[in-house]
């Protein structure tokens, strides 16, 4: 099912992208490497398209899979309930790691199906993570962020005489060499600041970046950047 | 401020939730439900991590391209989620605006968790366990007066096609006429979307 919807979404933005077969040696629900990067592969295609001025169609490409069913047969654990038009309303709490308790389910049937993907927690030095054991870090901490985002921020003169404020949400990857590659405003707040976000970020230091298990590892970062008018 | 989690899953599909969602599970809870089913949520152990909002977003964020497309987004969960309604509020006022965000919850919490996440939600999902007091405590060891206190402010100030109440019918616990008395009493309420379920009694091997 994810790979429709990547498909979907690449064809209604003509990226170029036939879905590979994933040949992930456990049975793989969508969070594979392989996977992961076709994901970025068309997110880096729309970000290009954006760059470009071109619109990029997304919201609701695949809302007509209302029906939504996993990808996979196997599907992960659930509970079985009498009421088929019913959803038991914790059913959903077991899909997390480590979530189930033998003792405590005592009184549910439990159908065993496969864990389904929590984040980042397999190394794979190739892969962009979004959480790792040791996250990548500003150097000098988050005091010392702050401190350069204070001292390299221009205010927009447009934005100060609309007295335009708000967080600008900021993503990037940090990469194994601490460089920050893929910065993107994910929440924007007026094009003046979002302009000045990016600029902010594009001209920051190298970061430390993260470690799983002791190696270098490519992961994702967002950042909040606050314009305040006095 | 970190907060600890029991768990995020990402990728589920028609599950609380239009399109793909991930679950963000926080740990805590004020009940004590015979039959929880995620007991490590009470338990000091229980903890998977620690995180806070722009933890969440940094995890959350890699499905951005599912959630557009599908009018997916985050279901809070847990243990009882609106205990941490600040670390919603603050995630929910970065995370791109598009995504859809989802709330399932006891609502045994203080009123004011519940008007702060308010204007974020897009759904909620609401297990009253049963609205008779008394099976309330027999079952949940808590009282619910909270639980209907916040069951009448949302339904003077939420659009209730946005609430989805759930309606189990509890072994040991309470009878079908428990449950059709606890939705006469929600539907006076103004109440309209119910969801009906029942938990299963094992055979434990008798």
């Amino acid at each position: 099912m994810l790979k429709t919807i990547r498909k979907q979404v690449a064809d209604a933005n003509q990226i170029k992208y036939q879905p590979r077969e994933c040949h992930h040696q456990v049975e793989c629900l969508g969070t594979c490497p392989a996977c992961e990067a076709e994901v970025r592969y068309i997110q880096r295609q729309l970000d290009i398209r954006r760059q470009l001025g071109k619109a990029v169609t997304i919201i609701g490409i695949s809302a007509g899979l209302a029906a939504l069913t996993s990808c996979s047969d196997k599907g992960k654990t659930v509970v079985e309930h009498q009421a088929q038009t019913a959803t038991l309303a914790l059913q959903t709490h077991l899909l997390v790691e480590g979530a189930m308790d033998t003792e405590t389910l005592g009184a549910v049937d439990v159908i065993e199906q496969p864990e389904p993907p929590v984040v980042g927690l397999v190394p794979n030095e190739d892969q962009c993570y979004d959480l790792v054991e040791e996250m990548p870090s500003f150097p000098g901490g988050q005091k010392a962020l702050q401190a350069f985002v204070d001292s390299v921020m221009r205010y927009p003169v447009v934005a100060q005489e609309h007295c335009l404020q708000g967080r600008v949400v900021v993503a990037f990857a940090v990469e194994k060499d601490g460089s920050l590659t893929d910065i993107k405003v994910v929440r924007s707040v007026d094009p003046s600041l979002d302009r000045e976000a990016l600029r902010i970020v594009k001209m920051m230091p190298r970061w430390i970046p993260g470690r799983q298990e002791g190696r270098l590892m490519r992961v994702k970062y967002v950042i909040p950047i606050t314009f305040q008018s006095e | 401020m970190k907060v600890p989690m029991i768990g995020i899953c990402r990728h589920r599909l028609a599950t609380d939730g239009q399109g793909v969602t991930t679950l963000v599970a926080f740990h805590g809870c004020p009940l004590r439900c015979r039959y929880c089913l995620n007991a490590q949520c009470l338990r000091p152990n229980g903890v998977w991590r620690r995180m806070d909002a722009l933890d969440i977003l940094q995890a959350t964020m890699a499905d951005s391209l599912y959630y557009l497309a599908t009018g997916g987004g985050v279901v809070f969960g847990g243990g009882e989620p609106l205990l941490r309604s600040g670390e919603i509020v603050s995630f929910c006022e970065m995370c791109p605006p598009e995504w859809r965000i989802y709330v399932e919850t006891s609502l045994n919490v203080e009123l004011h968790h519940l008007e702060a996440v308010t204007p974020y939600i897009h759904h909620y999902y609401i297990d009253v366990k049963d609205m008779n007091p008394t099976i309330y405590r027999r079952y949940t060891s808590a009282d619910n007066q909270r639980v209907m206190n916040n069951l009448r402010w949302l339904a003077a100030h939420v659009d209730l096609e946005k609430v989805t109440i759930r309606l189990p019918l509890i072994p040991n616990y309470n009878t079908q006429e428990d449950v059709a008395e606890s939705r006469l009493r929600l539907e006076a309420m103004g109440f309209g979307n119910f969801d009906h379920l029942a938990y299963l009694t094992p055979d434990r091997g008798q």
